[in-house]
């Protein structure tokens, strides 16, 4: 669940690259009128600032308010057609607001908040070079996403929560349901391979009489005596175990406790294909 | 003599042949996957012990033990299932009265030696279920039955003492000592005991009681529902009821008429009460508490001979 979370937010910190908006700067000898040309054009709209850069490197930016609020005092004091066509030198904002290329919004965020002067447009730099600038609107906008993002992954991690709530009681039942279906096969498994290792020690000490025997009756020094003790011994075994018989009977057996290996085997086959399955599924 | 037969009744094939095996050099091994045919092989046969599966499609095994109860009271009732539910042990306890409640899946040995005590015991068993029962039960009451009820809040033996009366003398003990005194005291017809006692677990007691006397009837009257301690209480304390809590009057009126007729059946019949052998005790604990028991009553026993 945790993971879920996490992996989310990764996403979402990768945004700023996303927002940078590559308006072409101006150099510092831009005359007032061009500026305000550039203010009233219809692409830059949403823009709130221009960055002055310089031989790629930032010095200020032209704030849209402090260019206005002086265009206002020039026109106030008659002084506009005189100066309309100087550079724009004296308005530049010397400190602004400027984002390495790195950050995260998170930390963007809190800088723009705790420094923001004319303009909440910032200029996005990567090692003091200018790359382009981020509008107040796009960050809001990206902000706000994140924020729903972080909602949705929660609400999704809840939701996790919840169906394995749900999948918890079922499991439960069907892990019951599976030891039962493998109990049975494992019943006669065992017990059969338990009466296949007795009836194995006894055969085995069968044989070793009959072959005792065959040895001595090949052996023409051996005694009457000893033979006849030794066919006395394989009757008495014969009367306890029918040897015939309990193979045949063990034979079917065997054929059984393969199948029931092969039941099981099978079981465990659905279980790992569920379990590949499941976790798809979560 | 022939050699006894036991009856195997499973819904798989396999673990038929796979049981038969184990008996077939000493047992006359009857078997089937049909509880039907099985109710008819005990009605025509004579059958010394019977192992049913509890779960099969056409009847629950311990509904198949209790129809076994009727037709065939000698036989000798064992559950071999792979389940452990709490419902078919409860109801192996008190319908199909079994003797052993063994678990799938299952050592050779272990169920060999049970059907083998099973055997015995059912043929001891046969000489007297040929007699008329019902003569057998009408022996005469010697003295006033004792009822013991074994629970730390008095409820039960209010109860008890409600559909009793005065018929028979009614002990409550509220504690595991007073318990031990109780039974040590006196011998007891019925006991009525919970299991759990405030902390304490009464269950080695209840698992020593046929020691200090075959004939005493158990009657587990519980909240507490562990389906392996059940199955521990049915192999090692052969308890012949259980009954949830709080309990039904009628219930108990009903199990508690029906322990006092088969205690006074066992004290008429001693060759019955080899039918609720116990097993050993398996929990070590439990093992030493009962050997303590019995210690106790025999230094009780030495004083009063004394």
């Amino acid at each position: 669940m945790q993971n879920a979370c996490v992996m989310g937010m990764d996403v979402l910190l990768r945004e700023i690259p996303g927002l940078i908006n590559s308006i072409e700067p101006i150099a510092s000898d831009h005359t007032v009128v061009e500026v305000a040309e550039l203010f009233l054009s219809r692409v830059y709209v949403d823009v709130l600032c221009l960055p002055v850069v310089e031989n790629g490197r930032l010095i200020g930016v032209i704030s849209r308010h402090r260019f206005l609020d002086m265009y206002l005092k020039d026109m106030y004091l008659k002084q506009f057609a005189h100066r309309q066509h100087r550079s724009i030198r004296n308005y530049i904002n010397e400190t602004p607001l400027s984002v390495e290329l790195t950050q995260s919004l998170a930390d963007a965020a809190v800088y723009v908040a705790e420094n923001i002067s004319d303009s909440p447009d910032f200029v996005i730099t990567r090692h003091g070079k200018y790359l382009g600038i981020v509008t107040v609107k796009d960050f809001l906008r990206a902000i706000d996403a994140r924020r729903g993002a972080s909602r949705a992954a929660l609400d999704g991690a809840c939701l996790q929560i919840r169906s394995a709530q749900q999948i918890a009681v079922p499991l439960g039942q069907m892990v019951a349901g599976v030891a039962h279906e493998i109990n049975a096969p494992l019943g006669y498994v065992q017990n059969n391979v338990t009466i296949g290792q007795a009836l194995f020690s006894q055969v085995h000490e069968m044989i070793a009489g009959y072959e005792a025997l065959v040895d001595n009756l090949l052996d023409e020094h051996a005694s009457s005596d000893e033979i006849s003790r030794q066919m006395q011994q394989i009757t008495r075994m014969r009367s306890a175990l029918n040897a015939q018989e309990m193979l045949g009977e063990m034979q079917s057996l065997m054929t059984d406790s393969l199948y029931g290996i092969g039941r099981i085997s099978e079981l465990v086959q659905n279980l790992k294909t569920f379990s590949r399955s499941a976790a798809v599924a979560i | 003599m022939s050699k006894p037969t036991i009856l195997l009744i499973d819904d798989e094939e396999r673990i038929l042949r796979s049981l038969r095996m184990l008996f077939l050099s000493n047992y006359n091994v009857r078997m089937t996957t049909d509880p039907h045919e099985a109710i008819r092989i005990l009605k025509t046969e004579k059958v010394h012990v019977i192992v049913s599966d509890q779960r099969m499609p056409v009847m629950q095994g311990s509904e198949l033990l209790r129809i076994a109860r009727d037709t065939s009271p000698a036989t000798m009732r064992i559950l071999l299932t792979g389940y452990s539910d709490l419902d078919a042990s409860i109801a192996s306890v008190n319908e199909g009265e079994v003797f052993r409640y063994l678990l799938k899946p299952w050592l050779a040995d272990d169920v060999k030696s049970a059907v083998a005590e099973a055997a015995a015991i059912a043929e001891a068993s046969f000489s007297v279920h040929s007699v008329d029962l019902k003569s057998v039960q009408a022996g005469v009451e010697h003295k006033k039955p004792r009822v013991l009820i074994i629970d730390s809040e008095e409820a039960t033996s209010i109860t008890v003492r409600e559909i009793l009366g005065v018929r028979c003398e009614i002990v409550w003990a509220y504690n595991a000592q007073m318990a031990m005194e109780e039974l040590a005291k006196q011998d007891v017809s019925v006991v009525v005991s919970d299991l759990m006692l405030g902390e304490t677990n009464v269950a080695y007691i209840l698992k020593t009681i046929k020691q200090l006397n075959p004939q005493t009837q158990c009657i587990v009257v519980t909240s507490f529902n562990d389906t392996s301690r059940l199955i521990e209480l049915i192999n090692q304390a052969q308890i012949s009821r259980y009954l949830p809590k709080p309990v039904g009057k009628n219930l108990l009126a009903r199990n508690l008429e029906s322990m006092l007729e088969r205690f006074n059946l066992l004290r008429s019949q001693p060759a019955l009460q080899n039918r609720q052998a116990v097993a050993p005790i398996s929990d070590d604990h439990e093992k030493m508490q009962s050997g303590n028991f019995l210690g106790m009553i025999g230094r009780l026993r030495a004083r009063v001979a004394a």
